[in-house]
């Protein structure tokens, strides 16, 4: 009995000297990676640059004050590879902390390497266990290192600012599809459907004063073919490519009224449907059925109590929707990109058919008919139901 | 068990990886219910003692051995998986020997109390293994995109017979049951029993390889080293919900922990009874050993471990190995029950 407490007590202490372990990882030696960019340099090396949470100024201690003054919450560091991944860990020769990437919050790709193809960094991520499929990813125009200086001034850092934007334009706006990399890298995979990725462009600091502030805002999708930007999307072109997909949350539709006033929808929700019609094993084009509700935000001169109204709406909404789908549909058919994943309708509703196709699809994408059918539907009026009334 | 055949569900079969779990689910049932029926017929006893029966002293005992083998294979091949996972993802300077002695470590203490510990802890962690299972799979729902399943069966049949080859050749476990079947309390629940697990196990490789061709697509869902692992990681529920693999993590551990302990009570009690032996346990820390060395040892490296999971390999190496051997041994028993040769009070009708 004696031996086996003895036993027991020696195992009890010796656990306790084993509490290590061999990938342990303290805190105080790992910095946070918030944002990773990508760029290419004029000799074709990979330059990264990771934003990281700064520890002096969460510390709590001298910094994070008055006295700091200077100090920002977070930090910036470039080096270059050959590949990514050297890249990555060149940044360790100017850096006193590991990086801790499991936290990454964006993921940005400069237009440059887009241009050139993302297919390198994209296998980079897909290996990488530390980096989540999560993550939100951005073209950025203009100069990389200059944006991750930029100012947000609601935002601790950049890196939070941009995923904050991309975030707030999905909910407020519908001008960026509402993907995480998964999607994206699942569209790159997929037959008959190409990839898209919002764009951020800087603006530059022309008359924002002192202290390297940026503007930075949304301008659309970038269009993708396989791994390869070809081409940019304008804001009308991104949102017809939303109202498309069917992707829409919340935004404002603008048009002018008879009067001339302008009225002011915001869409509440949003379905689409693409149907290939198919006829004796032939694709003969696509039916495109695009449903979208709308409540009425501002509508001055008009009478909402009246019925026919609504149908004067509905038919501007369903006009202005159209508008921007066949925009973006030209578009896209001018880059040979089947953005909206015809292909792979074909391909999910007839794979025969689709082997036949698959081949030529760029140039079938190109000039096949396309029937878009719009069925829009403003819903209420919000709380009012006539124009704010105004005495004249 | 499902877990860890996950991986290669989806690489077969694509868009249709569910079908081939449904097939999986099939197959295993079929080789549970020949299995456990045969344990059914000879209650009390295993595969050591009525091979013997059946087949004679010398062939009998040489069959067993070769059950043996085969339960060391596919235990080590387990280990060797999940310590890939641990190793490659989470602890990359680990040695690979302390993660698997510490696994096999832990299965002998368990199986050194007896199948009633045994059984007992099953029964403890299989609750929390499907609590996290179950999680891991709602909380994958969010991201899951119907179409990525679409078109069904764009490949024929073929794609999904190749994708169900490797878990139902991991199915083989089953063979453990020959010498577990021995120790339960009820002989007559045998076959109900090991049918049921072998349809539960197959419903969740079903289910996970739906999920996981779902959220990831079906290219990533066969080109990732772990896809369901990889899937997990792709699941976002809200911005303060995510890393779900820790649910998937624990619960493929806590799975293999009952997966290896059963393999190594049966092959302790087969060992056991093939050499004469009346205790087993002075078997397991040498048995342990050479589990924990081989799980090592017996792969250069992950494609060798990958290599042992083509299709090609391993399903006409589990025919030759477990299915033939089994109804081999069905014959045997058959001829002997026709010809009235076997000993009294077996050969009753199946309750199966």
């Amino acid at each position: 009995m004696m031996a086996k407490r003895i036993i027991l007590a020696a195992l009890l202490i010796i656990s306790l000297l084993l509490s290590g372990c061999w990938n342990r990882r303290e805190p105080e030696d790992l910095a946070f990676v918030l944002g990773l960019a990508f760029d290419l340099d004029e000799r074709g090396l990979y330059e990264v640059t990771a934003q990281f949470v700064n520890p002096r100024f969460t510390g709590g201690f001298q910094g994070a004050g008055e006295g700091g003054g200077r100090q920002k919450p977070y930090l910036n560091h470039s080096a270059k590879g050959r590949t990514p991944f050297e890249a990555v860990r060149n940044l360790s020769l100017s850096t006193s902390r590991i990086l801790d990437s499991s936290h990454t919050q964006v993921l940005l790709f400069s237009e440059r390497l887009a241009r050139q193809g993302l297919a390198t960094v994209s296998d980079f991520v897909d290996r990488n266990p530390h980096l989540r499929l999560t993550i939100t990813p951005l073209i950025i125009e203009g100069d990389l290192k200059q944006l991750l200086q930029s100012d947000f001034p609601l935002e601790t850092s950049p890196a939070h600012g941009l995923k904050g934007l991309y975030n707030l334009t999905q909910f407020e706006r519908s001008l960026v599809m509402p993907e995480p990399l998964i999607e994206k890298l699942r569209k790159l995979a997929r037959p008959g459907v190409e990839m898209t990725m919002a764009r951020l462009a800087v603006v530059g600091a022309e008359g924002l004063g002192q202290g390297g502030q940026f503007a930075v805002r949304i301008a659309g999708e970038a269009v993708f073919k396989r791994d390869r930007m070809v081409g940019k999307l304008n804001v009308s072109e991104s949102s017809g490519l939303i109202w498309l997909s069917g992707k829409a949350r919340s935004g404002p539709v603008v048009f002018k009224t008879p009067d001339g006033n302008y009225a002011s929808i915001n869409v509440i929700s949003n379905r689409s449907e693409i149907e290939p019609q198919i006829k004796g094993g032939r694709l003969e084009g696509f039916r495109i059925t695009v449903r979208v509700r709308g409540q009425l935000y501002s509508a001055p001169g008009i009478d909402t109590t009246q019925k026919d109204q609504y149908e004067y709406l509905n038919s501007k909404l369903a006009d202005l929707v159209r508008q921007d789908i066949e925009l973006v549909l030209n578009k896209a058919r001018g880059y040979g990109s089947d953005i909206f994943g015809l292909g792979k309708e074909v391909h999910c509703h007839n794979n025969k058919v689709w082997q036949g196709l698959e081949n030529n699809w760029e140039e079938i994408f190109r000039t096949i008919p396309v029937r878009i059918d719009v069925q829009a539907v403003v819903e209420r009026p919000g709380l009012a139901v006539s124009p704010s009334p105004i005495d004249d | 068990m499902a877990l860890a055949t996950l991986p290669v569900v989806t690489h077969g079969a694509g868009t249709d990886a569910w079908a081939s779990g449904v097939l999986t689910m099939l197959v295993s049932m079929v080789l549970a219910a020949l299995v456990a029926g045969l344990n059914a017929r000879f209650p009390g006893q295993t595969v050591v003692e009525y091979s013997r029966i059946l087949a004679g002293k010398f062939i009998g005992g040489l069959y067993s051995l070769w059950l043996l083998w085969m339960l060391l294979h596919i235990s080590m091949t387990h280990i060797r998986i999940y310590i890939e996972i641990i190793v490659g993802v989470f602890l990359n300077n680990t040695p690979m020997l302390f993660l698997a002695g510490a696994m096999v470590l832990l299965s002998i203490v368990a199986v050194n109390h007896g199948v009633e510990v045994l059984g007992r802890m099953a029964d403890a962690i299989i609750p929390i293994f499907l609590l996290f299972l179950t999680l891991s799979l709602v909380a994958a729902f969010s991201d899951f995109d119907a179409d990525e399943l679409r078109p069904v069966l764009q490949r024929g049949f073929s794609p999904i017979l190749e994708g169900a080859f490797v878990p139902v050749a991991l199915a083989a476990q089953y063979v453990s049951v020959m010498f577990l079947g021995a120790q339960v309390n009820e002989p007559e629940k045998l076959v109900r029993d090991t049918v049921i697990a072998a349809f539960l196990s197959g419903l969740t490789v079903a289910l996970a390889g739906l999920v996981t061709v779902g959220v990831l697509g079906a290219a990533h869902a066969q080109h990732a080293t772990f896809p369901f692992f990889k899937m997990m990681r792709a699941v976002e529920i809200s911005p303060f919900l995510e890393r779900m693999e820790v649910l998937a993590i624990v619960a493929w551990g806590a799975g293999i922990f009952v997966d290896v302990s059963a393999m190594l009570f049966s092959g302790a009690k087969g060992l056991s009874q093939l050499l004469g032996l009346k205790n087993q346990r002075h078997l397991l820390p040498p048995m342990g050993v050479v589990l924990a060395l081989f799980a090592v040892f017996a792969f250069r490296d992950y494609s060798d471990v990958a290599g042992l999971f083509q299709p090609a390999v391993v399903f006409p190496y589990v025919m030759a190995t477990i299915f033939l051997p089994v109804l081999m041994l069905w014959g045997a028993y058959f001829v002997k029950k026709f010809r009235g040769t076997l000993p009294g009070g077996t050969g009753g009708r199946n309750d199966g």
